[in-house]
């Protein structure tokens, strides 16, 4: 795909500025002109870096050629634009726009990116007799996979009628070197870590059929798609001492979905839509299959210019068929009985009304109903599920937006929230209560200061845990943001910022001793903060000279600490202890030395700091020189 | 099954006799169920003006050459012709009739002006006043020829959080940035950014998606204009709109992690966090919410009890789902 697109784009490229010279503007009166416009940029990135990768987590080590394109060439009636962005081999995007008048429109992209990952520590190799042993078998080894994204898509639509056809074809593969962490031993619970080489393949295909009718608008769509790993699904140990060990396996997926969209118009006073969607997934290698279904259903409701109202219906059920027994092929030895899925069905119904009070001032109130049952099997005796059967939400949300001045305005939200979830459940992810406040004052006091302040908090409760807890568990999450623009000039901007995070939460852990005994700890604290700084500026230095900057760092620190309730248990949380110092600055001077030529020079570096693991410090430099010439 | 295709059979049969009937000329027409007249009155300009076309609203106003020639270039500026019974698109089509706004300009005057190296200014403030006209009749400009253009990726526009936060078209799309009225994606996050500052502060922070970095856009998880799920996903679903991205992470899986799985943002934050893999809490205290126990059975060190307590998915590195049961028979995602 990549190749194609690149080789109509030098087509193009190559095509037109011969063309463009027919069409050149005479007098003073308005022509059509040249219908081809382009910059194109040349150059070489240089790509440095000092310790741990991570420092430039999305960036390919490898320095190389690099360059840009857009352009746009439009010998009417057929249009083209094509846009690239090339860092290196697995750094790209390249996107080509193509239409005939309006029957035909095709669109072409292609993209790429490396992310490295990181190889972690699994901790402490204990030799004490049945200690556990922590084992790294590929302890230099460097971890990161390239992603390149392929899309093709064409839309024919009739003459003269609004009856579209689409196809789509998506492509997706992913490549590289993972780090495997996994248990190697079940009794005495030793973890392994290895490297894993993965070869990802998604293909994705997608047919739709739209049309105007009259007093409604339809829409038929067919996807399918299907997901392998090329390389090696599964992971193969022989020398551990439960014999061959199969473990990590990867399975081939497969779904498909239909979809039925039908709207009014969205012109009128009430306007209605409805989308239904029904598909299922396959897994090929336990032969796992799921139903689904989606459905949603809008209704919007003007009565008066000043008021609008919303309703809307959403529901999604999901309905899994696991085999009673799973083959031998994948097991450690026999076939093992498998437990039933959790099918569930979770329907929410939720109003909206927005109201403009009086010019300056508009509220708006929403409240939402949502309910989530869940087909929990009983029949493990065990009850290895832990989950409710049913939960409900109530969710009630107040907003207003007030404008002051055309100077200053306020925008602000509070909204509270309830869960019926029945007493010792183990399900946290609803808490009891949640209430959130969030607000956002601009400040435009003059045209060459702005000034931008918002913040947020969220509190969060639950009660009645499952045994053995009997206290309550809590969370907070705070955050402020505060930017302040300053235009100096015409030349200069100036624009420095901070934001704030903090996410603390209170809750009781437990422990279950050598005996089965359970030992309960309350109220074990955790946070986590962030505080960011950063300053922006752009100076045009000369009519044909901008010069523009910017620099940030964040501190970022966060730990749990429980206190040793368990004895022997004191440090265990070290491991997850933060202490992050972030670095990044970055300059970049865009030179014109002519209508057509230029050059454009770019630095920028990023530095972590750990300050409590030194082995992840690491530092990233890039640095690019272009050359641009524009049509 | 057998049910299954035979609905998608009537489907498809019922999309054909709607192309067949599509030949109609009479749906052509927009039909709205009831005509929002006030907004109307709002985008149709002065009832005592006249339509006099582009050619004449741009005669005398070279100013608007190159804002006119983005226009003929444009799908809209040329490829509709009155011959095709579409909705035709010019100046007058948003700014309202023009005849009052060039009322008493001749070309007698403009060569005058021109000749003294000025100008001829039309009167302007007899046009539609974009910058006073509620958001949503500002969309309702757009809407107009959008809504009966089969344009799906409206469809859940109108009880959108967009739309119901005064968001307009024109807010995100610059109808006069060039002829070519795409919103490109690399120009996209700079976009969002005006509103969502909180996000962007977000993408800041240690560990977050290549945002920043120009490498995915927030185009590729939202759709801004609306859509079945909250936050305006892309896809119908979290899980859906993640797996574009992560379909090894799709399953189904003979062990699913409950129906947690269907929403990934029970573990992730998806714009950025202090903590690796976009986690809100960090391993193993978000692992502990919901299973407040682990067995220390065995652990008779300070350092196997910290291999316990410590990144839970060291040992359940299968944490998203997988086929493999643990010897339990339950599936602890550690195979």
């Amino acid at each position: 795909m990549k190749k194609i697109i690149y080789l109509i784009a030098m087509i193009v490229l190559l095509a037109p500025p011969l063309r463009a010279q027919e069409k050149t503007p005479a007098g003073g009166q308005y022509q059509l002109g040249t219908p081809f416009e382009g910059d194109v940029n040349l150059g070489y990135r240089l790509n440095m870096t000092s310790g741990n990768p991570m420092a430039g987590e999305y960036e390919y080590q490898h320095s190389s050629v690099a360059g840009s394109a857009v352009i746009e060439y439009d010998p009417l009636p057929h249009r083209m634009l094509f846009e690239t962005h090339i860092q290196n081999s697995r750094d790209y995007f390249g996107e080509l726009d193509y239409s005939y008048k309006d029957i035909v429109m095709l669109n072409m992209a292609s993209r790429s990116l490396f992310h490295n990952l990181d190889h972690y520590s699994i901790g402490r190799n204990d030799p004490a007799p049945g200690g556990r042993t922590v084992t790294d078998l590929d302890p230099g080894d460097i971890y990161g996979t390239s992603n390149a994204m392929n899309r093709f898509q064409v839309r024919v639509k009739a003459p003269d009628f609004p009856f579209h056809i689409f196809l789509e074809a998506r492509n997706q593969e992913k490549h590289g070197t993972i780090q495997q962490r996994f248990m190697s031993s079940f009794t005495a619970g030793d973890k392994l870590s290895r490297s894993r080489d993965i070869d990802y393949e998604t293909q994705e295909a997608k047919a739709t059929v739209n049309s105007h009718l009259g007093p409604v608008e339809v829409e038929y769509s067919h996807a399918a798609k299907k997901f392998s790993d090329t390389h090696g699904k599964v992971m193969t140990d022989t020398s551990l001492a439960v014999g061959t060990y199969t473990h990590n396996l990867v399975p081939d997926l497969e779904s498909s979905v239909d979809t039925v969209k039908i709207h009014t118009s969205h012109t009128g006073r009430i306007s209605a839509a409805a989308t239904y969607s029904s598909g299922d997934r396959k897994n090929t290698d336990s032969n796992v299959k799921a139903a689904f279904v989606n459905a949603a259903g809008d209704f919007g409701w003007i009565p008066t210019k000043d008021l609008t109202v919303a309703v809307k219906y959403r529901h999604h059920s999901v309905d899994q068929d696991n085999p009673d027994t799973i083959s031998s092929l994948i097991t450690l030895t026999t076939a093992t009985t498998v437990r039933k899925a959790i099918n569930y069905q979770r329907d929410i119904m939720s109003g909206m009304v927005r109201y403009r009070a009086t010019e300056r001032l508009t509220v708006r109130a929403e409240y939402a109903f949502e309910s989530l049952n869940r087909d929990v099997w009983t029949g493990d005796a065990a009850g290895s599920w832990k989950l409710d059967d049913k939960v409900t939400r109530n969710t009630a949300r107040l907003g207003a937006t007030y404008r002051f001045t055309n100077k200053l305005m306020l925008r602000g939200d509070v909204s509270h929230r309830t869960a019926a979830v029945p007493a010792n459940s183990v399900d946290t992810t609803y808490p009891a209560t949640s209430d959130e406040a969030r607000g956002v004052l601009t400040w435009t006091p003059k045209s060459w200061f702005n000034w931008l302040l918002s913040g947020g908090t969220v509190r969060e409760e639950r009660s009645d845990l499952q045994a053995p807890f009997t206290d309550k568990w809590t969370a907070e999450r705070n955050r402020v943001l505060s930017s302040i623009t300053f235009i100096l000039g015409k030349k200069t901007s100036i624009t420095p910022s901070y934001a704030f995070f903090q996410n603390k939460q209170n809750g009781p852990v437990a422990y279950s001793d050598s005996l089965g005994g359970i030992t309960t700890e309350s109220g074990v604290p955790y946070a986590d903060t962030a505080h960011v700084a950063s300053l922006s500026a752009s100076y045009a230095l000369a009519d044909a000279m901008l010069f523009t900057a910017e620099a940030g760092r964040s501190w970022s620190r966060g730990n749990w600490q429980n206190a040793g309730a368990l004895a022997g248990s004191t440090g265990i949380a070290e491991l997850t202890s933060i202490k992050l110092v972030e670095t990044t600055a970055g300059a970049n001077l865009d030179v014109r030395y002519s209508k057509s030529l230029g050059t454009e020079f770019r630095y920028q570096v990023r530095k972590l700091d750990d300050i409590l693991d030194s082995a992840q410090d690491g530092t990233n430099q890039i640095a690019l020189a272009t050359l641009s010439y524009r049509w | 099954m057998e049910r299954m295709t035979k609905w998608k059979t009537w489907i498809l049969a019922g999309m054909l006799g709607a192309f067949f009937l599509a030949g109609c000329a009479a749906l052509k027409e927009a039909k709205p169920i009831i005509l929002n007249k006030e907004f109307e009155k709002m985008i149709a300009g002065r009832l005592d003006a006249d339509y006099v076309g582009t050619d004449n609203c741009l005669r005398s106003c070279h100013f608007h050459d190159t804002r006119r020639r983005d226009f003929d270039l444009s799908t809209m500026g040329s490829q509709l012709s009155r011959e095709s019974g579409m909705p035709i698109v010019n100046c007058e089509s948003c700014h309202g009739p023009g005849s009052l706004a060039i009322d008493g300009i001749t070309p007698e005057k403009v060569a005058k002006d021109a000749k003294a190296g000025k100008q001829t200014v039309c009167d302007y403030k007899t046009l539609v006043d974009m910058k006073k006209i509620p958001a949503q009749a500002k969309s309702l400009i757009c809407l107009k020829c959008h809504t009966a253009n089969a344009t799906f990726n409206l469809h859940n526009w109108n009880v959108s959080s967009h739309n119901m936060s005064d968001v307009s078209c024109s807010d995100c799309h610059n109808i006069h940035a060039g002829h070519n009225l795409k919103v490109k994606p690399r120009e996209m996050t700079e976009l969002c950014y005006k509103c969502h500052q909180d996000v962007k502060a977000a993408f800041s922070l240690p560990n977050h998606h290549p945002v920043p970095e120009k490498k995915i856009f927030c185009t590729d998880c939202h759709d801004t204009h609306g859509g079945m799920s909250a936050k305006n996903l892309r896809k119908d679903t979290v899980k859906e709109t993640c797996t574009q991205c992560h379909p090894e992470k799709e399953g189904p899986f003979l062990f699913e992690h409950a129906d947690m799985n269907e929403d990934c943002r029970a573990c992730h934050t998806p714009h950025g966090s202090v903590n690796q893999h976009l986690l809100p809490v960090r391993q193993p205290f978000l692992c502990l919410q919901c299973h407040p126990t682990h067995p220390l059975s065995g652990s008779t060190t300070a350092e196997s009890k910290q291999a316990v307590y410590t990144r839970c998915t060291d040992c359940h590195s299968q944490i998203h789902g997988t086929d493999l049961p643990s010897p339990s028979g339950k599936g602890t995602f550690v195979r």
